[in-house]
């Protein structure tokens, strides 16, 4: 479990230190402050490899598209966004420590001393175009275990992006995006796999626990290579994408199946509220902090909501401990968190208290 | 409950709506700084000075609190000789209060505090003698009947070191 995290130059940060951090930690502010880049910063400081930023670009729908043999300009716009107010002067930093004193770091920069040169391979030009050279983003790391690596996103021969691969950190992470409803794919594998691990029967009860007419949820091939979580319902004869059934339940689904995956890791979920009924909030307030305890895996959650907040209160009360409320205040450019612990959280939210800005 | 958030410079802590009311016409006669005035029962559902330590808990978590300049907290003074520090004690009596560097101010939280202390029953400067002659200007008749109404319904024998106050505030309250 995270216990601190430092972050510098980093989306809206500026600088950010958390301390403290606890089971559940939920992240509140008004839009644009930053709620979603603390989420990504967390990953980042988690995963820590070059590849891992195309696929935070694709969570906040922005392409990443590079031509063959990019000039440095366009190389460099790739990863412009993710350095703060696109400083790419200063490094990216992240410094995490773990609740058992273990502590792993990184820093993101353009490093000239790996400069890369490419040669556009137009091969019926008369007069080949000049030699292209880009400077890499290095990822400079030291994991949980100690161990340094150095890998980067770069070029390779044939002048296209190239992400050298490298394994997480030591605590695995998953992200859930505010849009995610479920789907083909990544449900479904994690699903089977636990499946084989005779460890999907939890899963289900949790599912069940909101919608006892849920008989089973299954991951099934329905298409040659794409497989799906299917719904048991009674009264059908078949049984039913659980996308299908509702995409609010495949969103809880999701969390469910997350937390118990991320076993001693980190969940990351934006926009707990989305999909889901305003009913159901206390139950997946519970739902998810029991399944967070019994699995030793750590929650980041923003939310928007209001009323999903005062849902949270009678699960808050029960282990003060486990919560945190983090509030990111955004002035200008830079944004700031504010920390609370649980039971400050609790007697504000209690009260019927407005804590969202 | 009607503190969702800060929304003045400046939060006065009341113990009910009677203190309420009366700082407030206060300060909208005075011009004084703006304040929010809100009383404990309103916060939190516990009113007078047993509500103060429930409504000033998780305070800091508050929109706006980050903005807000100073916190006032009127309370009685219903205990002969209290000291400001022992008052501020039996008020916040959570642990995160140091004690005053002098009298009447100190530092709650990080924002600067006071705590003003309203005389109690029947000595000079308590709310209900300060509306009395008031009340009385403006409904003169009522000066010889209510007092006597009150007597009768005994509320002098009630026990408890606050009889005087309970008269004085019924009396306040059926004048009115």
């Amino acid at each position: 479990m995270i216990d601190t995290l430092h972050i510098e130059n980093f989306r809206c940060f500026k600088s950010l230190d958390l301390p403290a951090l606890r089971r559940i930690n939920v992240i509140v502010g008004k839009n644009a402050s930053g709620k979603s880049a603390l989420l990504e910063g967390v990953k980042i400081a988690l995963d820590a490899f070059p590849g891992v930023l195309p696929w935070l670009n694709n969570f906040r729908s922005v392409p990443t598209f590079l031509p063959p043999n990019p000039t440095t300009e366009q190389f460099q716009s790739l990863f412009l966004d993710f350095f703060h107010e696109f400083n790419v002067h200063e490094q990216i930093v992240t410094f995490v420590r773990d609740s058992e004193g273990r502590t792993a770091s990184l820093r993101i920069q353009f490093d000239p001393k790996r400069a890369v040169t490419s040669q556009p391979g137009l091969g019926f030009q008369p007069q080949p175009p000049p030699p292209v050279t880009i400077v890499p983003l290095a990822f400079e790391r030291t994991d949980f275990q100690g161990q340094k690596s150095a890998p980067c996103a770069t070029i390779n021969p044939q002048g296209q992006l190239f992400l050298e691969p490298a394994r997480p950190m030591g605590i695995s992470s998953g992200l859930i995006s505010n849009t995610y409803f479920g789907g083909p794919g990544e449900n479904a594998q994690w699903l089977s796999q636990l499946s084989v691990e005779k460890r999907s029967g939890e899963v289900l009860d949790a599912i069940q626990r909101h919608f006892p007419f849920i008989r089973a949820v299954t991951s099934e091939t329905s298409y040659p290579g794409i497989s799906t979580v299917y719904a048991d319902l009674p009264d059908l004869p078949r049984k039913l994408p659980l996308s299908v059934v509702s995409s609010g339940i495949s969103r809880l689904f999701t969390f469910i199946l997350s937390i118990v995956q991320q076993t001693h890791g980190v969940v990351l979920i934006d926009e707990i509220e989305n999909g889901i009924f305003h009913d159901r909030y206390q139950l997946v307030w519970e739902t998810v902090a029991d399944l967070a305890r019994r699995h030793d895996t750590q929650l980041f959650i923003t939310t928007h909501s209001k009323e999903c907040l005062r849902a949270a209160v009678p699960i808050i009360a029960k282990a003060m401990g486990d919560f945190s409320l983090l509030r990111i205040n955004r002035e200008r450019a830079s944004s700031t968190v504010e920390f609370f612990g649980g039971e400050q959280m609790e007697a504000a939210l209690e009260k019927n208290g407005e804590v969202r800005d | 409950m009607s503190l969702a958030r800060f929304t003045k410079p400046r939060f006065m802590l009341c113990e009910g709506d009677d203190d309420k009311g009366f700082f407030e016409a206060l300060i909208a006669r005075r011009s004084l700084p703006d304040f929010q005035v809100c009383h404990s029962a309103e916060i939190c559902g516990t009113g007078g000075k047993t509500g103060f330590s429930k409504s000033l808990k998780g305070m800091e978590v508050l929109s706006g609190w980050r903005d807000l300049k100073a916190l006032l907290i009127v309370t009685d003074n219903d205990i002969v000789g209290q000291s400001f520090a022992e008052a501020q004690r039996s008020l916040t009596d959570n642990g995160h209060t140091p004690p005053p560097n002098h009298q009447a101010v100190g530092s709650m939280l990080g924002k600067p505090v006071a705590i003003l202390m309203i005389p109690r029953a029947n000595e000079a400067g308590d709310l209900e003698t300060l509306c009395l002659p008031a009340i009385y200007e403006k409904w003169p008749k009522a000066k010889i009947c209510v007092p006597f109404f009150l007597r009768c319904t005994g509320v002098l024998t009630w026990m408890g070191a606050n009889k005087w106050g309970a008269f004085d505030k019924s009396m306040q309250h059926h004048l009115m």
